[in-house]
């Protein structure tokens, strides 16, 4: 099953190696990604000490162009867990992590003259995610959810250059939204209900920095584009405790031109 | 090339961001391990005003000692003495050498061996969290040890005894476990939807910072209802779960409480981990039954009979048959 998965992932990075020689500027494509996240907790309604862990998860996006622009359709998932290095009850310190997101964004060039070496873009992006850490615990399980809905203003870079005698696309982002719509756990973790605080949240409560940094390659002859993408994003949420979180994502995929 | 080592060192920054921003405050010092855990109970622990405790003076009498504290094994006993004061059941503090625990009230003693002679009816079979068997006089016994196996053979069990003159249900020395099994299980003997719970979460570091309280209504289920007398026997070792059990129970028409009071615990648990890695758990709400009585010190019975067990007898099945026959 390993190999139905990975194998046709190596194929790619071995032939976008290996072929790529251009980079075609296509209108619309899908991309299927694998991603493995490397996370940090640290939610003081459990304790003051950090918690590492990791999760490998999948995403798909929907890319299109627009007039003077482009915009994307961002959908990810990723299940892991939790540790702590410690030489304590191994039941006690790991926590369950679903997380989900959602995002939508669009951004528009601030250049006018067409296809410049760099290109800069401002845009938005309204994202979605619901993040649930069901902590085990010795006699009641409950989990520790957080939703978020955010809009944001965002910035884009895109810039083509060679390497290794191939032509390659270096795409980043960077996204502060500074005020969400969020819903988190009660002071005293109630579950049996499921209630939880629900509000505006605003700088000061919230804050939350996004960034995306993607190293692309495109095999010409087959239309598949093979690339690497790595994120980087971190969440401070003070409601009653302080929440903090933060994820680096390395994703693998290739992309499907329609 | 240069141009990929920017690049790199693009993430390398944002992971030291990461680092910077979330750091670490694990630490070993007595003052800021007894710090953690006092600050903690402080801000989460529901019952302060119900026991009456003032948490700020304990504070000068136990950090002190803290600082004479020269190995965990002596930190970890003074940080017991001073959980002891809450006297509370589901206060528990767990290190990699031990768990200190408060026992509650146990009672007068109660030995499960003397159903076995005193009241044969064949051997028990067990389905999941229910051990139950036919007593003379077509009565059904049902003994539930702990709430944290499933107890969803219920139903299996009800058809079994379904045309038995009555049920008893033994909870005694049942010290609790998951609060689901509890709820499935009195849902399982109730008619009809109804307030039987009201629970109240910590929202504030305040004694008195609370939710308003959620409500929690039974949810019948199963193939019929069973409207054969019940009794429930339970001791002061029926406790936690076993007390929203009783709580549940008691609120129906045919169901008669009888032995001691159960041993409470109202509120429920959560987890914290100190800063030494030690683990801390002990509860940040509490529920009362539809009348607003808080059970955290238990729950009353309908009928209290003196606890004894005399020459193997047990006198709390013998007065459950009595009740039954009766109806």
């Amino acid at each position: 099953m390993k190999n139905k998965i990975f194998l046709p992932l190596i194929i790619n990075l071995l032939s976008g190696l290996c072929c790529c020689q251009s980079i075609s500027d296509k209108p619309a494509y899908i991309q299927l990604c694998a991603a493995e996240t490397m996370l940090t907790l640290k939610d003081q309604i459990i304790s003051k000490l950090r918690y590492k862990g990791s999760a490998p998860g999948i995403s798909m996006r929907f890319q299109k162009s627009a007039p003077n622009g482009f915009y994307f359709a961002d959908l990810h998932c990723e299940k892991g867990f939790y540790t702590r290095n410690s030489y304590f009850n191994p039941g006690a310190k790991r926590i369950d992590h679903l997380g989900f997101r959602a995002q939508l964004t669009y951004f528009k060039s601030l250049q006018s003259r067409k296809a410049p070496r760099w290109q800069l873009f401002v845009g938005g992006l309204i994202s979605g995610l619901v993040d649930d850490d069901e902590v085990l615990r010795f006699s009641n399980s409950r989990n520790i959810t957080y939703g978020i809905l955010d809009i944001a203003p965002a910035i884009a870079m895109r810039r083509a250059f060679r390497l290794f005698n191939r032509n390659w696309r270096f795409d980043s982002s960077l996204s502060i939204p500074v005020a969400a719509y969020a819903w988190t756990p009660q002071y005293g973790i109630p579950s049996f209900n499921g209630s939880c605080y629900k509000g505006f949240q605003t700088f000061g409560h919230y804050f939350r920095v996004l960034t995306r940094a993607v190293l692309h390659c495109e095999l010409p002859r087959s239309a598949n584009g093979f690339f690497l993408a790595y994120e980087w994003n971190y969440r401070q949420l003070k409601v009653k405790n302080k929440v903090q979180s933060a994820a680096q994502r390395c994703i693998i995929g290739w992309s499907i031109y329609l | 090339m240069k141009k990929i080592y920017r690049y790199i060192a693009v993430c390398l920054f944002l992971w030291s961001c990461e680092q910077a921003l979330i750091d670490d405050e694990k630490t070993t010092d007595p003052q800021a391990v007894f710090d953690d855990l006092w600050q903690t109970i402080r801000d989460k622990y529901a019952f302060f005003t119900y026991r009456h405790i003032d948490w700020d003076a304990l504070r000068s009498i136990y950090r002190p000692q803290m600082q004479n504290a020269h190995a965990e094994k002596a930190e970890f006993e003074i940080l017991g003495r001073l959980l002891s004061e809450l006297q509370d059941g589901h206060v528990n503090l767990y290190s990699p050498f031990g768990t200190w625990e408060w026992v509650i009230d146990p009672g007068k003693g109660f030995n499960f061996g003397a159903i076995d002679r005193d009241y044969p009816g064949g051997s028990y079979q067990v389905s999941g969290g229910l051990m139950h068997k036919r007593l003379a006089d077509d009565i059904g016994y049902i003994y539930i040890h702990s709430f944290n196996k499933p107890v969803d053979g219920i139903e299996e069990v009800l058809q079994k005894y379904e045309k038995s003159k009555g049920l008893i249900l033994d909870v005694r020395d049942n010290g609790g476990g998951l609060i689901k099994n509890a709820k499935i299980l009195g849902d399982r003997f109730a008619k009809k939807r109804q307030l039987v719970l009201r629970q109240f979460y910590k929202n504030g570091p305040g004694y008195t910072d609370f939710t308003k309280g959620y409500e929690v209504y039974t949810k019948p289920w199963g193939r019929f209802y069973y409207d054969k007398p019940i009794v429930l026997l339970t001791n002061r070792r029926s406790y936690s779960a076993t007390s929203y059990f009783c709580v549940l129970m008691k609120a129906l028409p045919n169901v008669t409480m009888l032995g001691d009071s159960t041993g409470g615990g109202s509120g429920i648990p959560i987890d914290y981990i100190l800063v030494n890695g030690w683990r801390l758990r002990f509860p940040a709400s509490y529920t009362t039954d539809a009348e607003g009585l808080n059970f955290e010190s238990g729950v009353p019975p309908d009928i209290r009979i003196e606890p004894h067990i005399g020459a193997g007898v047990d006198p709390y099945l013998a007065e459950a048959k009595k009740i039954i026959l009766r109806r």
